[in-house]
């Protein structure tokens, strides 16, 4: 057999051994650790605005009364419904109690889009838990599988975890789609008010189920009368940091902030609204919230608005507030061919790749790579206009994505594929990279390897 | 990992002037116990707690013993009460997901040593730990989270081996209550049809033996009496058309009627009982009605006589956490307002037997471990 031949056959052995290898540990049992299954497999990146969280704020107070993505079936408002158990139906209402929004969006997130070592007006890691919650408002809901073709990332995936605005707005979308869950699937809260939407109180049932609607007892509940918040009673949350969260449910949180609003530039982020919590030693609260009750579609926990009820003026946006947040942003990216040595020097082995944003605004984009060998950090990310703050530590306004080669899953020794940078909000054509790899492994002995 | 920061020199020391203060504590009372109660608690910060001893004569004179890094927000949980020098507490560890369900470090600390060990990594936050009375075990309970499958595990303490006593899928909740003598387990169960108290063998085999409802609704504030054979606990009841908690105290073999359902005379809630140290009474927080400041009541288990008067606040109520084994203090979460649902500002607060309240001082929010009683 020639030489070159038997090379070639000791390869392709090394390559089928790595890959029965990586399987194989990829398939071992693990600890019980939920698997690493969101919409991205490696972190995308986004932007954080200013610490004092003035941008977010904007856009909270827009989503709150749909003024962002009016009519986008996925980013709009939903209507939402109105009325009691019997008489529930479907409204023209589109909008919700802002404060409720701000301080979901405090408790979710401290109100940031991007992990904690991220600078403020810079680019970084995308905050993102365990569970595939996204951004600001801890998205989780469409975030926990890549939904678009071929198994990758959607446009509606990279806008949420990428650009707060979408993000901001799409966590308003699933908070209106908890309070039109019931009477379906959940209690209402307002049966002498007609559970109107514009109470606060009325909220209540909406904003539990955000967080996930679990039974007294159990490790997610925020059943008020769970007694694993500890011995009754309790103080209210004061939302200033010097208490824990684990004696409270996930809607004292939120109604803690919205009566204690934090300060974490020395100014309150809001008014305060000392919304009522239900009063459990009301026979009427008592009973509706009874462990008895708790089944689906747990239509025994209706209850009247807790007293006395709020409300607030809804937030007037500013015309064309919307053009200036989601702004013009266009797709500019340097695309030479690359090629990629697996054996060469380190700069052999990677290729750099830099996506700018010659429009203004955020532009959101994503890499889709045309193969599973192609590696790309990060997969997703954005890139500034000329418009956006820029001043934290570190700040580039291009965003910058490194190509490298998983050689387990390349086909053979040489390989082409293509990497093609799309953009959900921006301007500008799709762009489509070649990229050529040779995987020169050299061998020492048989079933051996140097390089793996 | 938590940090233990007061070595064995430092503590001896420190039970040596204890002593010493405890001394000047009696001033001059010829039979003052030469024994002094030493309160254990934790003060809450945003990254990492810290767990403190101090003299109950001198509660400012407080002594770091441990801090423990957590994940932001989340505070340790400590179980209801100490076995002898033997803490223990769960707490996420600071590289965990900042969320209720994430899987939690069991730690043990022994307050006399110093020594700190981690028993387990797949505990529930929110649910205290058990201790039996000798301190030979340790019950924590353990959730998949994906299932709804929990279990409640039951850790010898001696050889650190894990059994599973109890595992059950539930929409709600079981919660370890006490462990009494023989190494068995007793439990509450949730379900819609309110709360139900069980018992597993500490071996785990045969089934769970039922031993009482407790409520059609939910119980909470369990405390296994001194000598083992009772239990009591909080469960609301409607009267005069608004709910209150009231305290109930039954034999834990659910054999008989319950021995005490504090409720006559009774008008508002009924807040956290405690057992003295005999276990011959209960103490309990009650609404202060028309009152400025309600004390704790102390009720005698047999005739149910009033027994001694606390110190009441100034305003507000008491929700009692634990006597020191002296029967000399009594510590309270104390809140300044007028009931439940508008209980105000909270203060960890110890009442002395003799007369008087002393507020431990904090930024943060406290949180009660238990008593210590150096002799």
């Amino acid at each position: 057999m020639p030489e070159v031949a038997r090379r070639r056959i000791a390869r392709a052995a090394l390559i089928a051994l790595a890959a029965a290898l990586a399987v194989g540990l990829w398939s071992s049992p693990r600890s019980a650790e939920p698997a690493l299954a969101c919409a991205f497999l490696r972190t995308p990146q986004t932007y954080e605005a200013d610490r004092a969280r003035q941008a977010y704020m904007d856009v909270i107070a827009a989503a709150a009364v749909d003024a962002l993505f009016p009519g986008n079936p996925f980013f709009g408002l939903p209507t939402v419904e109105v009325g009691t158990r019997n008489n529930r139906s479907d409204s023209t209402i589109r909008q919700m109690p802002v404060e409720v929004l701000r301080a979901v969006a405090w408790v979710e997130s401290g109100i940031t889009m991007a992990s904690r070592s991220v600078a403020y007006e810079s680019l970084g890691d995308a905050l993102i838990s365990f569970d595939c919650g996204h951004g600001v408002m801890q998205v989780t809901t469409g975030m926990t599988l890549p939904l678009g073709p071929d198994r990758r990332p959607s446009e509606t995936q990279v806008s949420v975890a990428t650009h707060y605005a979408y993000n901001i707005a799409r966590g308003a979308a699933i908070l209106v789609d908890k309070w039109n869950r019931a009477p379906q699937s959940r209690p209402i809260a307002g049966t002498d008010t007609n559970s109107s939407p514009e109470l606060i109180e009325n909220w209540y049932y909406a904003v539990w189920s955000y967080n996930g609607f679990s039974g007294p007892g159990a490790i997610r509940s925020n059943h008020p009368a769970d007694p694993l918040f500890g011995g009754w009673p309790r103080a209210r949350y004061r939302c200033d940091g010097t208490q824990s969260r684990n004696r409270y449910p996930y809607q004292e949180l939120v109604w803690g902030c919205m009566a204690r609003p934090p300060t974490p530039n020395g100014v309150p982020l809001w008014s305060p609204v000392d919304a009522t919590l239900p009063n459990l030693s009301q026979v009427s609260y008592f009973e509706a919230l009874s462990i008895a009750n708790f089944r689906f579609p747990f239509a025994g926990m209706d209850m009247p608005t807790p007293q006395p009820a709020h409300q607030t003026d809804p937030p007037s946006i500013r015309r064309g507030f919307s053009s200036e947040v989601l702004a013009q942003p266009r797709i500019s990216v340097s695309a030479p061919p690359i090629e990629i040595r697996t054996e060469g020097t380190f700069e052999e082995t990677r290729a750099t790749v830099r996506i700018g944003n010659s429009g203004t605004g955020i532009l959101s984009w994503v890499a889709l790579p045309s193969d599973g060998w192609i590696v790309v950090e990060p997969p997703a990310g954005v890139a500034l206009g000329g418009d956006i703050a820029c001043t934290g530590r570190g700040c580039t306004r291009e965003a910058e994505i490194t190509i490298t080669v998983n050689p387990t899953l390349l086909p053979g020794s040489t390989a082409r594929g293509t990497l093609r940078i799309t953009t959900p909000n921006g301007q500008g054509r799709d762009v489509e990279i070649n990229i050529d790899v040779d995987a020169d492994f050299e061998v020492g002995a048989p079933g051996t390897s140097r390089a793996y | 990992m938590p940090r233990h920061v007061l070595p064995l020199p430092a503590l001896l020391a420190l039970i040596v002037v204890a002593l010493a203060g405890a001394c000047d504590f009696g001033g001059g009372e010829p039979d003052a116990p030469a024994v002094e109660a030493r309160l254990v608690f934790a003060e809450f910060g945003p990254g990492e707690d810290r767990i403190y001893v101090a003299p109950a004569a001198d509660l400012a004179a407080r002594e770091l013993l441990a801090s423990v890094p957590h994940a932001q927000g989340w505070a340790l949980t400590p179980a209801t009460e100490l076995a002898g020098s033997l803490i223990a507490f769960v707490a996420l560890p600071p590289e965990a997901e900042p969320r209720r369900d994430s899987p939690a470090e069991l730690w043990l600390l022994d307050a006399a040593s110093g020594e700190l060990t981690r028993l387990a990594g797949d505990a529930d936050l929110l649910v205290p730990p058990v201790f039996d009375r000798e301190g030979r075990y340790l019950v924590y309970r353990s959730s998949d989270g994906i299932e709804g499958t929990q279990a409640l595990v039951r850790v010898d303490l001696a050889t650190r081996e894990r059994r599973t006593v109890r595992k059950l899928t539930t929409r709600f909740g079981i919660l370890p209550v006490a462990v009494p003598a023989d190494g068995g387990v007793v439990y509450a169960e949730l379900s819609t049809g309110g709360t139900d108290l069980y018992r597993v063998g500490g071996d785990g085999e045969g089934e769970a033996t039922h031993l009482l409802h407790a409520s059609d609704h939910i119980a909470s504030g369990w405390r296994l009496s001194p000598d083992g054979r009772t239990l009591s606990y909080l469960a609301p009841r409607i009267e005069a058309e608004r709910v209150v908690q009231r305290l109930h105290v039954t034999p834990i073999d659910g054999a008989g009627e319950p021995r005490i359902e504090a409720a006559d005379g009774f008008v508002g809630d009924q807040f956290s009982p405690v057992w003295t140290p005999a276990g011959d009474a209960i103490t309990f927080g009650q609404e202060p009605g028309f009152q400025a400041g309600a004390a704790p009541l102390t009720l005698r288990l047999e005739g149910g006589d009033e027994q001694g008067r606390l110190t009441a606040p100034a305003q507000g109520f008491d929700a009692p956490l634990g006597w020191s084994a002296d029967g000399r203090y009594l510590a309270t979460r104390s809140f300044d307002g007028r009931d439940a649902y508008e209980p105000g500002g909270e203060s960890l607060v110890v009442i002395a037997s003799a007369g008087g309240r002393t507020t431990v001082a904090a930024n943060f929010e406290l949180i009660f471990i238990g008593w210590l009683l150096d002799a």
